[in-house]
């Protein structure tokens, strides 16, 4: 395996404010992972179990109070090394308006390479190549404010590629969106992957999650299992217990297995169901 | 699918036709009209809630959802059209606005950003205050909403807002509106943005609402589980016009129309759907649990 391209070592950090002396208000609590180039990892856990303050460390807005985090080997607490980690670690946040400076999508994305002094043709060939991953090439004269709330979501990654960095975190980046705004930003996730770009994304949606490479649960500021989707998803009542769900088509497939112990098990995807449905039962006849 | 989106059955025969609480017709909004910028958002809607019932509306960012539940409490005026709302007609200078807002509470996305007050009690008090109703019955409001919303009114009330978690607050936010004790609740995305077990016990809440308090809601969310659970009927806007209207099972039941409004249904019904589709004798579902028996029977027949 290559080397990691971000590595979070017991990592601790609380928010400054009244501390009471009897509780721990750590938000992070010796958090360790690594995030390796290419992959995409889906970060789960429920509301303050510290998704939020971990994206936020991994292109150091936030830094580490003890621990570190190093991204390609750069400490995140040296100052010098904050320009190349934020080039190099993209984030997009839940509201894309709060990261749109232009009231046009092409000067809108060409906004961070433009103020890193990228030479005029470099600039333009980063921007068309960005505005093309996400399939908004042909919206790049339009106003951001007047697209819809995926396509503006579309542009703030957009924003983020143009940078060229080697990861993109998505902070729940599609829990304001409508189903069809989810598909596209999926699409654009799959992209990515293609490109070799990192993908990590922060959600509560048990399905988007689902479709990633590995699914890394956080509760109270602590890593509580890693692992395949197939292998966390495995595992209903851990879940459970620190308020997290099943994929809803994989809660249906669990349901089916408990009736049927012969139904093949870690199913997560509406397609898995209804192939092995298919696969169980004689086949159908031509009529 | 009814032809008429607004012609629907009395909620109970017993009950007789239940009063219509809400009734838009024909309803036109244009935005920034005049300017290179016009844009229709609302192009000849028609629907209606009735006392008692839950609606949902569902349909993808930009189909006008936000802009037509602004006229359901009077912050917008119809230009062209007509919506009566708790006997108002809005469409008249004189209506009272005052006692639009009075009937229709709107608690607007993510309302947890509008709590102010230090203390849990008295952000929920706030619009009851403003009432000027008599300090005993303010308390009891406040009392009610808070535990309705699993709020306990002991527990709370004296808690730093800012001790709260994103799903305390969001419910405090909803007592909130919900203190104004009004006719109509409407719930602008309630669970977005909460984690699963947070989603679950608002949603637990807002079931009570309908089932002990008997009262009537306006759902308008991105979660189709979420419809399925708690409408009775639901209204699919698209492009600022009701494309499809009727009963959970009967909009739901037709994934090619959803599809075109870039819409599906519940994952569970989508998997009993393919299966359909392929030719499988399986009863058609639309909840979990009967995607389940659905499933179950097919799977039966093999032995």
């Amino acid at each position: 395996m290559p080397d990691p391209l971000i590595v979070c070592d017991a990592v601790e950090f609380s928010y400054p404010g009244p501390s009471s002396p009897t509780a721990d208000a750590r938000v992070l609590r010796g958090l360790s992972l690594a995030i390796h180039p290419g992959e995409h990892l889906a970060i789960i856990g429920p509301n303050g179990s510290g998704k939020s303050t971990l994206a936020r460390h991994l292109n150091a807005l936030l830094r580490p109070q003890g621990g570190t985090v190093r991204v390609r080997g750069m400490d995140t607490r040296d100052p010098a090394n904050v320009r190349t980690i934020r080039q190099t670690v993209g984030m997009v946040f839940q509201h894309p308006e709060s990261q749109m400076v232009a009231t046009i999508v092409e000067e809108d994305v060409a906004f961070g390479p433009e103020n890193l002094g990228v030479p005029h043709a470099d600039l333009r060939r980063r921007v068309r190549e960005a505005l093309e991953t996400v399939g908004m090439w042909e919206a790049r004269d339009r106003p951001p404010h007047l697209l819809s709330a995926g396509q503006k979501q579309r542009v703030a990654i957009a924003g983020v590629l143009a940078m060229q960095p080697e990861c993109v975190v998505l902070d729940e980046a599609t829990s304001m969106l409508d189903p069809r705004g989810r598909a596209e930003i999926a699409e654009v996730v799959r992209a990515l992957r293609q490109r070799g770009t990192a993908v990590v994304s922060i959600t509560h949606r048990m399905d988007e999650a689902a479709a990633a490479d590995r699914v890394l649960v956080l509760d109270a500021g602590m890593v509580r299992t890693a692992g395949t989707p197939r292998r966390v998803f495995a595992d209903p009542d851990a879940l459970h217990a620190i308020g997290l769900d099943l994929p809803p088509a994989a809660a249906l497939a669990g349901r089916v297995r408990r009736r049927f112990p012969t139904f093949p098990a870690g199913l997560l995807t509406v397609n898995e169901i209804v192939d092995a449905v298919a696969a169980s039962l004689p086949p159908l006849r031509d009529r | 699918m009814t032809g008429d989106p607004g012609a629907v059955r009395p909620l109970s025969p017993a009950a007789g036709p239940a009063s219509v609480v809400i009734e838009i017709e024909d309803l036109w909004h244009t935005y920034m009209s005049g300017t290179p910028f016009e844009h229709l958002a609302l192009r000849g809607v028609t629907l209606r809630v009735h006392d008692g019932e839950v609606v949902g509306i569902i349909g993808p960012t930009g189909s006008g959802k936000s802009t037509l539940i602004q006229y359901f409490n009077g912050l917008m005026r119809p230009a062209r059209g007509r919506v009566i709302v708790a006997g108002h007609d809005l469409g008249s200078p004189r209506a009272d606005i005052a006692a639009v807002r009075r009937s229709v509470g709107l608690a607007f996305q993510e309302p947890e950003t509008q709590v102010f007050e230090r203390l849990v009690g008295d952000d929920v008090a706030y619009g009851p205050r403003r009432l000027r109703l008599p300090f005993a019955e303010i308390r009891e409001r406040v009392r009610w909403a808070m535990e309705t919303m699993g709020l306990p009114f002991e527990a709370f009330k004296d808690r730093h807002t800012f001790t709260l978690s994103g799903g305390e607050l969001r419910k405090a936010a909803l007592a909130g509106v919900l203190a104004l004790r009004p006719r109509v609740l409407v719930l602008d995305e309630p669970t977005s943005g909460l984690d699963p077990r947070s989603r679950d016990d608002l949603r637990a809440r807002i079931e009570e609402l309908r089932d002990r308090e008997g009262m009537t809601l306006v759902l308008v969310s991105h979660d189709m589980e979420e419809v399925v659970r708690l409408s009775d009927r639901v209204y699919v806007l698209h492009d600022g016009a009701v494309v499809m209207s009727g009963t959970p099972r009967e909009v739901f039941g037709d994934a090619a129309r959803l599809a075109a409004v870039g819409l599906a249904p519940p994952e569970a019904a989508q998997v009993v759907q393919r299966l359909r589709d392929r030719g499988y004798p399986v009863r058609e579902a639309l909840t979990l649990e009967e995607a389940e028996t659905a499933l179950a029977a097919l799977l039966e027949r093999r032995r």
